[in-house]
């Protein structure tokens, strides 16, 4: 059904401005991050000869390197799930509802606030003396130690990420073909087996965009864990800042965000190839 | 009456079938009944509820009011995975990331039959659509017509009590579907298949169907063979939408005469209506016969030829009777005998429309 436009020299020519955003803006960064991840620590962190792969060496062998990146990527993994959970039903609802218009602005509202202000606004929703607390003691529980705590983390991140999920799913529950499901119904698959046999299939492209918009930034992330985590939740974000600030060691900050880089390229890569390669079969 | 002997060979009786969509009427108590083995056209506009009601069979949507009887079995509050009917849809619905053998293998992989059967059977699924070497296929690398097939054997390979069609050749071109008709007629046949069609193309309908129902606005019309209906209409509608006809008002006479803008027509006296009043006077197009000098008929009228439109076997001529526009078709074959004889633009000529083709109608309301 995705009829491709045929390729002429004009179409080629508006993906022009879009090449040199991400050349000049991804793609050289993302270079001179590996390039300095190869260089040695300078008097004020700078990087300097003598160039080497000593920064890998370095942090492969440090095991709270190890448990660094492990948490984070698994704070990206149960981000991904708990928007999976939330988002993919929310998706089907915003699709079939009267008021899509409404449940989207609800969606994309939150960006125009800004970012920080959205975890300090956690910050007074899960204190001590916070909504959170105050509604559970009108049921007479609590007060919960809920900041800081991963758990905090954990919502946090999942609140920031929700409509980077619900989105894409969205567009694509939106496009599904319905008459699929009925097929499968009338050729005696009971409603549940419908839905996994015709309406899932369908939603697999919007699933791996949604898990890899989720996914790879919800695992780099920093400021949060820094806020509603105490400071005592490490995660790989925190030490790459930690590496080009304080600790002033730019080539080890380089090195682990070359690492993190490589691993989200592989997670993304794994993902089309699972979900989103049957598109292009067509 | 007959209450008892009802259902006994009725694959499919449907009564007294209302739906709305909000305080739009889109059935409005459809009584049908499809005996076994038929083949049986839902005829209608789009718009007349002919989808809604297949998919009220297929229980894929619920009646707000009458009854669903399957092969003699209440099956009005039956989920639609466990009613024996099958459909074939307008779209086919094939399962894209399913193979043809895996789309056809569905229905009977649901009823978890064993392996080997389901191989036996899905094989002979596709040897009589003839497909057997495109088993593993995927929907997108087929034509149009051979999604189309796989979606006639995904539906068959079930055995359905009924096969429901929902216009399944209408994203088809013409010579493709004039094929797929009687590939589907040899199958019926063969199989002893119940089907119900469901199309808007009544030339389909005249060709396929052991009977039809034309529908209009929610409502059954008219039910009866082709031949009947084609002949012997009961409403201006179904006259119109079922072929074409040359719908002429008139007043009623009484002893089968009636007061047209063509003058005074006669018609069969035992079409008379009862009373006198408004009526129509109904003719096909190639039940005119048209004549270069006066002829010694009844009902004759003097026509101007307004156009002409050549299709090869035929000459369909556009007239103007004291204006009325009149459409005949002549056979095309070369011939000068009365009756047959071509004609040119602007030409006069004499129209007889023999009284004993002609259909009374009563007068129907617009709209």
């Amino acid at each position: 059904m995705s009829r491709r436009a045929e390729r002429t020299p004009w179409l080629t020519a508006l993906a022009l401005p879009g090449a040199i955003w991400l050349a000049a803006l991804v793609a050289l960064p993302a270079l001179a991050t590996a390039l300095i991840s190869l260089a040695s620590r300078g008097p004020f962190g700078e990087p300097v000869p003598p160039w080497g792969l000593h920064n890998y060496a370095l942090l492969l062998t440090d095991p709270l390197f190890a448990r660094v990146l492990t948490r984070s990527l698994l704070l990206g993994a149960g981000t991904t799930l708990l928007c999976a959970l939330v988002g993919y039903p929310l998706a089907f609802h915003i699709a079939a509802s009267r008021r899509q218009t409404l449940w989207l602005l609800a969606i994309t509202i939150p960006f125009f606030v800004n970012f920080l202000i959205r975890v300090y606004a956690w910050m007074l929703l899960l204190q001590k003396e916070g909504l959170v607390n105050a509604a559970a003691a009108l049921l007479g529980a609590g007060p919960f130690a809920l900041l800081p705590s991963a758990l905090a983390v954990w919502v946090a991140t999942v609140y920031t990420f929700l409509p980077f999920f619900v989105l894409p799913v969205y567009a694509v529950v939106e496009r599904i073909d319905w008459t699929l499901r009925d097929a499968a119904l009338d050729l005696g698959a009971p409603p549940l087996r419908a839905f996994t046999a015709a309406v899932l299939p369908q939603t697999l492209p919007g699933l791996a965009a949604g898990a890899a918009l989720v996914f790879v930034p919800a695992a780099g992330t920093f400021v949060i864990a820094d806020l509603l985590g105490g400071g005592k939740i490490t995660l790989i974000g925190n030490l790459i800042q930690l590496q080009f600030g304080a600790a002033q060691h730019w080539p080890l900050g380089a090195a682990a965000s070359t690492v993190l880089m490589a691993l989200a390229l592989l997670g993304l890569a794994v993902c089309l190839r699972a979900f989103g390669a049957r598109e292009g079969g067509r | 009456m007959a209450e008892a002997s009802r259902g006994a060979s009725a694959a499919l009786d449907l009564r007294g079938i209302c739906r709305r969509y909000g305080d739009q009427v889109v059935l409005d108590g459809v009584d049908l009944e499809v005996l076994e083995g038929e083949f049986f056209s839902l005829l209608g506009p789009s718009g007349c509820g002919k989808t809604t009601l297949l998919r009220i069979i297929a229980g894929l949507e619920a009646p707000d009011e009458g009854r669903v009887f399957l092969a003699g079995r209440d099956m009005t509050h039956t989920p639609p995975h466990l009613r024996p009917v099958n459909t074939v849809f307008q779209s086919y619905a094939l399962f894209p990331h399913l193979t043809v053998a895996g789309n056809v293998a569905f229905g009977l992989r649901m009823r978890r039959l064993p392996k080997r059967e389901i191989r036996e059977r899905v094989d002979a699924a596709l040897d009589l659509v003839g497909l057997r070497g495109l088993a593993e296929r995927r929907p997108h690398q087929l034509s149009g017509g051979q999604r189309q097939r796989v979606a006639l054997a995904r539906a068959l390979v079930n055995e359905p009590r009924v096969l429901l069609l929902d216009e399944p050749l209408s994203a088809l071109d013409l010579a493709l579907r004039r094929e797929l008709r009687l590939e589907l007629v040899r199958l019926q046949e063969r199989l002893g298949l119940t089907c119900l069609f469901v199309t808007h193309d009544q030339e389909e309908a005249l060709v396929l169907s052991d009977r039809l129902a034309v529908m209009e606005r929610g409502r059954i019309r008219q039910v009866g063979s082709p031949e009947a209906v084609y002949e012997r209409p009961i409403s201006p509608f179904v006259a119109r939408f079922i072929g074409e006809a040359n719908l002429i008002p008139g007043e009623c006479r009484g002893d089968g005469r009636a007061l047209t803008p063509l003058g005074e027509l006669e018609f069969p006296a035992g079409a008379a209506p009862k009373s006198s009043g408004p009526l129509w006077l109904a003719i096909r197009p190639e039940k005119l016969r048209l004549f270069r000098t006066e002829p010694a008929q009844p009902n004759r009228v003097q026509a101007r030829v307004e156009g002409i439109v050549y299709t090869g076997s035929e000459n369909r001529y556009l007239l103007d009777a004291a204006g009325i526009r009149l459409l005949a078709e002549t056979l095309n074959h070369d011939s000068e005998e009365p009756g047959h004889e071509e004609f040119a633009a602007g030409e006069t000529l004499w129209v007889v429309l023999p009284p004993e083709r002609l259909v009374v109608l009563a007068d129907e309301p617009p709209g």
